[in-house]
């Protein structure tokens, strides 16, 4: 190992000199703190760098093989033929159209939806009013997407459910309609309960940045003479901003996540034209039918677009705002 | 008149007021509930109904005079406070848009409490009367056999055993595996720091994906056991990040004492920086333990065996394919519904949920301040 020092010499003046520094050999103190951090190592060795060598199955013949380690290793090389099997499936196009478009819809609504909401919740009278908001929105978060969905499959039914009983009753429409079975209501659905389920926890961030920021901003801006939209304008949405690019940034990265817990509750043999996405493809075509190989081929693709998404939508925010992830 | 000491006084007034609310609504409903038609399935609990309203209502009238009592007393200080520091009268004009913000949000409240108080009404009638239809929150003939149904059924006690184990376990050991590797990332004289950073950042980004997943889980033998539920959630690079900026803001000097008195690494983490860090674990545990109670995915990929199925993925079987009517004699049949049984279920399963939300809520908000400062 090497270091530089620049020495002054007692006659002024300056020379580079290179010294040579001793390896010190470890303590025992070096030692264990060395074993507690090769803990991680260990963990992602098997959890998370395995399974990236598992994905040369996706250039492998390796479907239908009992055991996926065997066809790891005996399984012949067929190059790109499992994506461009994927590609010309008949369902490609639909799959494509449904995580993509779903994915948008959810980051045009689902992504403001709780900055709104903070900042409505911060313009709110009342403390504990708000604190009683804050904490009923909070409670679905908590539940699972069973027992969430398994409500609002209680309530949307087509003979028994509270709303379309409702929505005769009042007259809105004449007969009742069909939500969980009809296609054209699957993405709706998943909007408006992924709306209800995360609106109060996905605001908790926001409401933390404004809660940040300094109370005499808004007074100046008073003095000034700014009404409560100035002040939301030009105090509170720039104020929150890096805040926001940081999730904006993140969810780009995550546009062909589609929270499969959330949409395999919701799927049924009748919405599966509007409701088939990437993560319940792979999953059907992985497991129950042993598809290894295309299935992985497929994962990797969705992995190669997020990543390339992330370092778009990084790039593009990087440009706009001055800020990005890294 | 003051019944307790000051910082106990403002949680007994808390907690009662709560609990004769909820006492209130169960009176209510039992009240109406006996006078409704009522299911021949509970019959022979009848008796068990009339003493339930009478206990409802002696309980909620001790919590409600408790309440009543801490309300009258805070009152009183409060009028005293304010004879001696008058209020300051800030006129706050209160716009429309302040009406319409107040009415947005009680309307999306009610949209969040509505489904559970219809769920809870929906379980409590009888199946062959749901299933006609035109149910809006209260029964019509009530009945108690979809509970007694559903808790005899033994495969959600299994469920349940599964779920709280792997929560229990999970959690604990999940938040010492990550926190080891934490408290050793936040010292600055950890060897090679910077490439085990890069080997924990890149796992961020890049995954291999479900299926190359499965094929690790199954070639470590985890495939169909217990420990599929502990071992793959021991670690989460996303939570030791967010442990060890907590970490490294513990002051240095109490590191450089413990060694100077002769303490190892080991010791320091494990006595010194654990209790320090005791928000955020509590936070972090808090994440981890609500992920394994409500995760039901990896039960449906990484596990055969019904031993295995956790309390989520035995409710979605129960309310994707009803199984929970399967062999039934046909004169139970006749009266009870799928969908009551499920409602039923879902009832039970979130009792510990409800139960312990109260407690967790405040935790929760204060540990993601931590995280957004620290993360």
């Amino acid at each position: 190992m090497k270091d530089n020092y620049l020495v002054v010499k007692p006659d002024g003046t300056l020379i580079n000199q290179i010294i040579l520094k001793k390896h010190k050999p470890w303590t025992s103190n070096d030692l264990i703190l060395f074993l507690m951090a090769l803990l991680s190592v260990v963990f992602l060795a098997i959890f998370a760098y395995a399974p990236l060598y598992g994905l040369v199955l996706a250039f492998k013949k390796g479907d239908g093989y009992l055991n996926i380690s065997v066809a790891i290793a005996n399984a012949p090389f067929n190059g790109l033929d499992n994506f461009k099997e994927f590609i010309s499936d008949p369902d490609f196009k639909n799959i494509m159209f449904n995580t993509i478009g779903l994915n948008l819809l959810q980051l045009l609504i689902n992504f403001p939806a709780p900055i709104i909401f903070a900042i409505l919740l911060s313009e709110l009278i009342g403390d504990r009013f708000k604190k009683i908001v804050q904490t009923v929105t909070f409670f679905p978060h908590f539940i699972s997407w069973v027992i969430f969905g398994g409500i609002f499959i209680t309530l949307l039914d087509f003979d028994t459910g509270f709303v379309n009983g409702f929505l005769v009753a009042i007259g809105i429409v004449p007969k009742p309609i069909d939500i969980l079975g009809g296609e054209e209501y699957f993405w709706g659905l998943i909007i408006i309960t992924s709306i209800l389920k995360g609106l109060g926890w996905g605001s908790v961030i926001y409401i933390a940045a404004i809660s940040g920021i300094p109370n005499d901003l808004y007074e100046a801006a008073k003095m000034d003479g700014a009404n409560r939209w100035h002040k939301i304008r030009y105090i509170t949405i720039p104020s929150i901003m890096p805040t926001v690019t940081l999730f904006f940034i993140l969810s780009i990265a995550g546009i062909l996540n589609n929270g499969i817990e959330h949409l395999w509750v919701f799927q049924n043999a009748n919405n599966i034209m509007r409701s088939e996405v990437l993560d319940t493809f792979i999953y059907k075509y992985g497991i129950p039918k042993w598809r290894y190989s295309y299935a992985t081929a497929i994962g990797l693709l969705k992995s190669v677009v997020s990543l390339l998404l992330l370092i778009a939508g990084n790039t593009i925010v990087k440009k706009l705002t001055g800020n990005g992830i890294y | 008149m003051k019944l307790l000491k000051e910082p106990y006084r403002s949680i007994i007034k808390k907690i009662s007021l709560t609990v004769s609310l909820i006492l209130l609504l169960i009176v209510l409903f039992l009240g109406y509930a006996s006078n409704i038609e009522i299911d021949e399935g509970t019959l022979e609990m009848y008796h068990t109904l009339d003493t339930l309203f009478i206990l409802a209502i002696i309980l909620f009238v001790l919590f409600a005079v408790i309440a009543i009592i801490e309300m009258v007393a805070e009152q009183k200080e409060l009028k005293e406070y304010h004879k001696k520091f008058p209020k300051s009268k800030l006129n706050k004009k209160i716009y429309p848009f302040d009406v319409f913000n107040f009415t947005f949000m009680l309307l999306f409240m009610i949209l969040c409490i509505f489904p559970i108080l219809y769920v809870l009404g929906g379980s409590f009638s009888q199946g062959r009367d749901y299933s006609r239809g035109g149910i809006f929150l209260l029964p019509r003939v009530f009945t108690f056999e979809n509970y007694t149904v559903v808790l005899k059924d033994i495969r959600l006690w299994k469920g349940y055993l599964v779920t709280i184990g792997r929560t229990l376990i999970g959690t604990v050991t999940a938040l010492i595996y990550t926190s080891i590797v934490a408290y050793a990332m936040s010292r600055s004289n950890l060897k090679f720091k910077k490439i085990f950073y890069w080997i924990n950042i890149v796992t961020m980004f890049f995954g291999g994906g479900l299926i190359p997943y499965f094929l690790v889980i199954k070639t470590v033998g985890l495939y169909d056991s217990f420990l599929v539920y502990i071992i793959p959630g021991l670690y989460s690079v996303y939570n030791m990040i967010i442990i060890s900026g907590f970490f490294k803001g513990i002051s240095n000097e109490l590191h450089e004492a413990a060694i100077v008195d002769g303490a190892n690494e080991f010791r320091i983490y494990w006595q010194i920086f654990v209790p320090l860090a005791k928000p955020v674990l509590a936070t972090v545990a808090l994440w981890v333990a609500i992920g394994h109670w409500n995760s039901y995915f990896d039960t449906m990929i990484y596990t055969h065996s019904p031993n295995l199925q956790t309390l989520q993925y035995f409710l979605l079987r129960a309310i994707q394919t009803s199984t929970l009517t399967e062999g039934m004699p046909a004169e139970m049949m006749d009266r009870l519904s799928p969908k009551t049984l499920s409602l039923a279920a879902i009832i039970i399963s979130m009792i510990p949920v409800l139960f312990f939300f109260p407690f967790i809520r405040k935790n929760f908000q204060s540990g993601i301040m931590i995280g957004s400062l620290k993360g």
